[in-house]
């Protein structure tokens, strides 16, 4: 009986297996909290060799670690974590007094000005500081075990549990396809020519522009295109009076990594078409960037300002494909001139 | 390890084929002591001291127990093995919360009094082994049970690894004969006690973590946005959620030992179809009831010094009960409740309704009140605070607040519980072990496989350690 019931559990294990793969999802790490600690250790381990990268899931598919690596001499350490703030991470560090690299900040007008709420940068930050009391021995192989399975299994991919797997993707005709994928140094490379396009662009304009738009929900793509095209035109500069204090709280922190010897570099990352509007009407460079670049007493990068990095497109208006992030790399690498950024 | 973890997978399998490579018994004993506390370190590596420190202590005492005569040499023995396991509770579990209470009592005199910030890790298990090792001494005393045991098997009673770390709490008259005799595990046994494990961890995994845990934290973490549909949701769901998790462990615990060819007793027997409090206390965590019930209740004196005196006895015995659970004033107050029930029942004991409630057939409405009621006794029980359970009961009339749950996700737990209930009642004087063997194998396959199936679509994402697992 037990051997009968052995025999159905791997049988479905297989079939589900086999159902994923023929619909081309591949096992995938996962960005986990353990793997953000991991990280965060190298951080403080490297010393002034660590080329530390915060903020979100830009920095973490436009950068090429590998390349980042060749051009700059430093040891890259993904710290970003997606859809996230940047400030706790960066409180982080400056309350770590081992940490003495250098610092890479994705810039975002919206991350800046809004309000640091609880999200899984804050969260990660929390539990990084717990960590060293709490967790008993026993965890670290569960940790390296755990890895190691979802590692190979694609019901695991991407996070999902396999229950996930089985309702969103092998049950699910209209399933998004696998087109980005995590790495055991976390930085992520999506692929961009998995997903339908031009759906999936107004899928995530329409996401990102915010709400107001009347479109039914069998709305064909010249009426989404059209309606976000509306929304753009309508958009307003957001109110920027918060804006000012916010950058003195972040460049009182900057300061505080600098007195130390830290360098730190904010990177305002690609972005194009819908997403590059929108964000042009809501954060209008003079009152934003400019400003910011003004006060923040540190160096900055824009890609709108560099010649080799202004003609870079994203696909999906935020997020480079995987192959063109070698290459962007490598000249923001070139740009960067981190000895004189010190 | 949890039971549900890779490591835990990976750790049997490797003791399971050790324990079949070594032929002798006392070689598998000595495998299983040291698998036990390999298994214990795991949790915090310099606690194996205390849990042999413990073991060590109770072994001796109850050595020179059994070796006097003299009755106030004895009771002095049995009262330092006594006291030593109530010091280390003490210390461990009710540190922190006697000093914040002594600082509260003295503000109430106008003395200001700042306690240390103590910073005491509580250890896995310990409410566990304590009250087996006690019992043992207590037994020992009572010259229940002999105390000529080999170190090695007291040491394996105590910590054996299926019921170290939550239970159930197995009496030394029962596992200890099973330690000292040798055996080999039948075919049965081990069918047995696999399926065992696998249905336990579907009520783990699946049904407490995956299926009633989600809602129950999300209304209970601020049950203000929720109105009373969604809070009697969360609070009948909870019901669902502390049954499966720990039922599902001690089914775990006891299949396991079972593959080792360990008999433990029953913990749980279909408890929400009990027909009054105390039917209910005969259902739920049996082992801890009825420790409770000859060691404490008993040992105040039972029922044996007047009505007044039994009430007081099931009172106090249920807030140890209560207290058992946790470091709270919320555990002392559902204890308190349960021993307000157990009082009040006796009280009602020569009523016509107690007869009419258990006719078969007619005794639905009663046992769905004594549901009802332990439900909501389960308040305090998860409220972290009074506060919070005083928002949850004021939720369950908050009718003018709008629900904010799916109105699917509600119907799915009430589904989930109707039917836990439903199953409780339809099999409450049946055994689990004779119902599944009435199945033919293709269905009994297909019900393993099943569990099997449903926690691993359930896993991955947040691992919740059991309930019971810091008791």
């Amino acid at each position: 009986m037990l051997a009968s019931a052995a025999l159905i559990f791997v049988a479905f294990v297989v079939m589900l297996e086999m159902a994923l793969a023929a619909r081309g999802y591949r096992p995938t790490v996962l960005d986990s909290e353990s793997s953000w600690f991991k990280q965060r250790d190298r951080a403080s381990a490297l010393g002034s060799r660590a080329l530390i990268m915060i903020g979100a899931s830009r920095i973490q598919l436009d950068l090429d670690l590998d390349a980042l690596r060749a051009g700059t001499g430093l040891e890259p350490v993904q710290l970003a974590v997606n859809g996230s703030s940047s400030m706790p991470v960066l409180r982080d560090l400056v309350d770590d007094p081992t940490i003495r690299g250098t610092v890479l900040i994705d810039y975002y007008d919206g991350t800046i000005l809004g309000a640091e709420g609880e999200d899984d940068a804050a969260r990660y930050e929390r539990d990084y500081k717990k960590r060293g009391k709490q967790v008993p021995s026993g965890n670290q192989m569960e940790e390296w075990l755990t890895s190691a399975l979802h590692m190979r299994l694609r019901a695991y991919a991407d996070g999902a549990s396999p229950l996930d797997s089985l309702r969103l993707r092998v049950l699910n005709p209209e399933a998004t396809p696998q087109y980005l994928i995590t790495r055991p140094d976390r930085s992520r490379l999506a692929d961009y020519a998995r997903v339908k396009m031009p759906d999936f662009l107004y899928a995530r304009a329409i996401r990102d522009v915010g709400g107001g738009m009347a479109l039914g929900p069998g709305a064909n793509n010249d009426e989404r295109r059209r309606a976000i095209e509306q929304r753009i035109d309508a958009l307003l500069p957001l109110d920027n009076s918060a804006f000012e204090s916010r950058v003195q709280v972040i460049g009182d922190l900057v300061a505080l990594l600098r007195k130390r010897g830290v360098a730190v570099v904010f990177v305002r990352l690609p972005e194009s078409g819908y997403e590059l509007e929108a964000n042009d009407k809501r954060f209008p460079r003079m009152s934003y960037w400019d400003f910011f670049a003004s006060r923040i007493g540190t160096s900055t990068v824009n890609f709108a300002d560099i010649p080799a990095l202004k003609y870079f497109e994203c696909p999906d208006g935020s997020h480079l494909d995987y192959r063109d992030r070698q290459a962007f790399t490598e000249r923001l690498a070139a740009s960067l001139d981190l000895e004189k950024m010190q | 390890m949890l039971f549900n973890s890779l490591t835990f997978l990976v750790f049997i399998l490797l003791v399971y084929l050790l324990f079949w490579l070594f032929r002798g018994w006392g070689a598998r004993k000595h495998l299983l002591l040291t698998a036990s506390y390999l298994f214990y370190a795991a949790w915090n590596p310099p606690y194996v001291f205390l849990l042999l420190a413990s073991t060590s202590l109770d072994w001796w005492l109850a050595r020179w127990i059994s070796r006097t005569d003299l009755p106030a040499r004895r009771r002095a023995l049995l009262i330092l093995s006594v006291s030593s396991n109530l010091a280390l509770l003490s210390y461990f579990k009710y540190g922190k919360f006697l000093l914040a209470n002594f600082a509260a009592a003295l503000a109430a005199f106008g003395i200001h009094y700042s306690p240390p910030a103590l910073d005491i890790v509580l250890p896995v298990g310990i409410s566990f082994y304590t009250f087996a090792s006690l019992s043992y001494t207590i037994d020992v005393y009572r010259r229940d049970v002999a105390a000529d045991w080999k170190f090695r098997d007291y040491a394996l009673f105590v910590s054996f690894f299926p019921h170290l770390v939550a239970g159930p709490i197995v009496r030394a008259n029962r596992l200890l004969p099973q330690i000292a005799a040798p055996r080999d595990p039948t075919a049965a046994q081990v069918g047995w006690g696999m399926s065992l494990f696998c249905m336990g961890l579907f009520g783990k995994v699946v049904m407490a973590d995956y299926v009633f845990a989600p809602l129950v934290d999300l209304v209970y973490a601020d049950v203000g946005k929720f109105g009373a549909g969604d809070v009697w949701t969360a609070v009948l769901s909870f019901s669902g959620q502390i049954y499966f998790d720990f039922a599902g462990y001690s089914l775990c615990a006891i299949g396991l030992a079972l593959c080792f060819g360990f008999a433990f007793p029953d913990n749980f027997r279909y408890p929400y179809a009990a027909r009054s409090f105390s039917d209910f206390w005969r259902r739920w965590h049996i082992s801890l009831s009825t420790w409770l019930r000859d060691y404490v209740y008993i040992g105040m004196g039972g029922n044996r010094h007047g009505i007044w005196t039994t009430r007081r006895n099931l009172l106090l015995t249920m807030l140890i009960g209560g207290l058992w659970h946790g470091a709270s004033w919320m555990f002392v107050l559902w204890g308190c409740l349960h021993g307000f029930y157990l009082a009040a029942e006796r009280l009602m004991s020569g009523a016509p309704s107690a007869s009419f409630n258990r006719q078969p057939g007619r005794d639905w409405p009663g046992i769905l009140l004594v549901f009802l009621v332990i439900t909501l006794t389960w308040i305090p029980f998860r409220a972290a605070t009074p506060a919070v359970a005083a928002n949850v009961l004021k939720g369950l009339f908050a009718f003018t607040r709008p629900n904010a749950l799916y109105p699917s996700a509600t119907i799915a737990q009430l589904m989930g519980i109707s039917a836990t209930v439903g199953w409780h009642y339809m099999q409450r004087d049946a055994s689990l072990e004779s119902r599944f063997g009435r199945l033919g194998g293709v269905v009994q396959a297909v019900v393993i496989a099943g569990c099997l199936i449903a926690v691993f679509l359930c896993s991955g994402g947040d691992q919740r350690a059991f309930i019971y697992f810091q008791f």
